[in-house]
């Protein structure tokens, strides 16, 4: 949590609430106009897995640049420099590759509705629920971390008083959910993604003409910070200290591969996107064609950080009362004139709304399908749980919003809760991964992994890092290795449980393992789906070529 | 076929009666309506700028840029929209009925750092 200064209340006037106003009333729109096409809950839960790629792609990317994303990667690049673009090029595109290269395949082709249902059919029942509910909380807490956060930055921004901006924008996300489902909470977030486009390239080309250009902008933080603030692996050998606290190994290891992994191929609001999606290989393409535009966003979200350390030298310091969170808003007070100013205003807010919406329209999925159908109310007619969708949305929503105004007292602890939620992916990923590949895992063996994982990695970050009995420098350094215990302990855990336990009879794993096909006709690709730029394994590669490259220019 | 597999059928079948194909709108008219109404707004503000408004942003008059780049991107999706229309299905179930394929849908825009574009030359849009 962070609280901004005074100082930044923006000048805005009349045009600037009229772009705001403008966008408000479009985003309803959607939602009205999407209302028309829901009618099965496959409508309401995943656009009745009809959508083209390109759509379901930019929705992918978007999902991911929550407000809180933004801010919080321009504040790591002004406190951590140029290693912030790890949690992209390392940090996300091998895992989003992956995704669409390997596992989509299963997700998509085994015509499961969520992550936790893949888990249901591979595993059993005592995985899925467990996931299942886990995936419930931690969505509606998230929700609740996210307005709050939003109406800090509303409130020192536009003067609306906490309250007001938590029930507006609450409102709006119920709205139009329950309206249109998911496809509407898609349309506002490819619609979104270019909102913060145009918001923020304009606020980073002001300020790289300020600083005078990108060499500018690295001889001022050389000369305030050193060579190793402008090198992506300056200071990362193993032994060295350098403030993130992580060596090349524990970046690599546990922020490229455990977390990354954990996060980008689990994380049911992020694949909810790709399962919209109208045939396998749009499925696919998904996280592949997300990967282009992730790849760029440090351009338009870390330089920022790091024009405002030059602007701005003593941020982060008691001194100035501005913390790193404050670096966009900061930009935006110093630079952006009426006009444009309205446009950045309402990117962020758009992308406060859009990052709420991704954990809402996800919960109300897994809720739904995952415990009430699956535990409570079973075999109702589907227009039963179309309706349930649309309460459970609306709960969801006040829920959310409860969490906010608690939030306002219990900071700290929300803090603590999104760091334990945050150790329940990479269990996860380790038994997906794992299940997918060895047909033997047991259910048992599902379970315990992921128990396990999660508890060895609260053990770790909780009591050996934080009551220091092993010394980690950071709280960055003590996730990155978190993450890697995590990984470990669930996969040591299913290793030792299965040869123990009863297999799985082969015939329920069609489709699910790798090896096995589903039962049924396969869908037929779509035409045009053959050419070239949009094979899969194209796509994929040139993403992670591209990425390698990137580092090229902070690594010489 | 064993109950497992219930759940797929299930899918199937809702994918048949599914609505989303037949009747949602095309995200490109939202899109490029959006950017040219901001577009013009922002342009608006370029033209009557201030000295102080362009002092503010480093001498440069943003909103005349932003406003333009905006108007041209909404412009583009507008146009790509005319292009290369969705394809109605009509009450025609799956499979899908063929549409018109070919051009690079690959490229959202922030793949060139500077430019505010999508990848507004080709289509991959067709709803189908």
């Amino acid at each position: 949590m962070h609280y901004l200064a005074e100082g930044l209340r923006l000048p805005t006037n009349a045009l600037d609430y009229t772009i705001l106003i403008l966008y408000f009333v479009v985003v309803l729109g959607v939602g009205f106009a999407a209302r028309a096409s829901v009618k099965t809950s496959l409508d309401f839960f995943l656009s009745g897995r009809s959508l083209p790629a390109w759509v379901t792609g930019l929705a992918f990317v978007a999902a991911n640049l929550g407000a809180l994303e933004i801010l919080g990667m321009a504040a790591n690049g002004a406190q951590y420099g140029v290693y912030t673009v790890h949690w992209y090029w390392v940090g996300a595109i091998p895992a989003m590759v992956f995704l669409g290269l390997v596992m989509m395949p299963f997700y998509y082709g085994s015509k499961v509705r969520s992550v936790p249902e893949f888990l249901l059919h591979r595993y059993g029942p005592s995985s899925h629920l467990l996931s299942s509910i886990i995936f419930s909380v931690a969505s509606v807490l998230i929700a609740g971390v996210n307005l709050y956060a939003m109406a800090i930055v509303v409130e020192a921004l536009l003067g609306w008083p906490q309250w007001v901006a938590i029930v507006v924008a609450g409102l709006f996300v119920l709205a139009y959910i329950t309206l249109g489902g998911l496809s509407s909470a898609i349309y506002n977030e490819v619609l979104q993604f270019f909102v913060i486009l145009a918001a923020l390239i304009p606020l980073t080309v002001v300020g790289l003409r300020r600083i005078g250009g990108f060499g500018g902008l690295k001889d001022a933080l050389t000369d305030a910070h050193g060579p190793n603030f402008v090198s992506a692996w300056g200071g990362t050998g193993i032994g060295s200290a350098n403030p993130l606290g992580a060596n090349w190994l524990t970046i690599v290891l546990g922020l490229g591969f455990c977390l990354s992994f954990g996060y980008w191929t689990t994380n049911f609001a992020e694949v909810q996107r790709a399962l919209s999606a109208k045939n396998l290989s749009a499925a696919q393409r998904t996280p592949l064609i997300a990967a282009f535009p992730k790849m760029f966003i440090p351009l338009i979200v870390v330089v920022p950080g790091l024009i405002a350390l030059v602007l701005q030298p003593d941020i982060g310091s008691e001194k100035s009362g501005l913390q790193y969170n404050d670096a966009i808003p900061l930009l935006m007070s110093e630079l952006l004139p009426n006009g444009v100013l309205g446009l950045a205003v309402t990117g962020l807010l758009a992308a406060f709304m859009a990052g709420m919406a991704a954990n809402v329209s996800s919960f109300n999925t897994v809720f739904t399908n995952d415990i009430w159908r699956a535990y409570i109310r079973k075999g109702r007619p589907d227009g039963y749980y179309l309706l349930t969708g649309r309460v459970v949305t609306a709960i969801g929503v006040l829920a959310g919003m409860g969490t906010a105004f608690i939030a306002s007292s219990f900071s700290n602890i929300m803090n603590y809760l999104q760091t334990l939620f945050s150790f329940f992916n990479v269990p996860l990923f380790c038994v997906f991964i794992i299940g997918m590949f060895w047909k033997r895992a047991s259910a048992p063996a599902g379970f315990w992994g992921l128990l396990c994982g999660t508890v060895a990695a609260m053990i770790n970050y909780f009591w050996l890092y934080k009551a220091d009995v092993i010394s980690i420098p950071s709280d960055q350094g003590a996730n990155f290795v978190s993450a890697i215990v995590a990984f470990v302990a669930g996969g040591v855990v299913m290793v030792a449980v299965t040869p123990f336990t009863k297999p799985k009879p082969v015939e329920s794993l069609a489709g699910l393992v790798y090896g096995t096909t589903a039962p049924g006709v396969a869908e037929p690709p779509a035409p045009g789906d053959e050419a070239w730029y949009r094979r899969p394994a194209v796509l994929g590669w040139s993403a992670l070529i591209l990425a390698a490259l990137c580092y090229i220019p902070f690594s010489l | 076929m064993s109950e497992e597999y219930e759940y797929r059928h299930e899918v199937e079948d809702l994918q048949q009666k599914s609505a989303t194909a037949a009747r949602l709108f095309d995200v490109r008219r939202i899109i490029g309506g959006l950017f040219v109404i901001y577009g013009i707004i922002v342009l608006i503000a370029g033209f009557t700028a201030s000295d102080a408004d362009v002092r503010k942003a480093s001498g440069i008059n943003i909103n005349l840029w932003t406003g333009s780049c905006m108007l041209a991107v909404g412009l583009l999706f507008l146009l790509w929209m005319k292009l290369r229309p969705l394809s109605a299905p009509g009450a025609e179930p799956k499979p899908e009925p063929a549409r018109p394929g070919g051009g690079p849908g690959t490229g959202p825009g922030a793949a060139e750092p500077g430019g505010q574009g999508p990848g507004s030359r080709g289509p991959g849009s067709g709803t189908g």
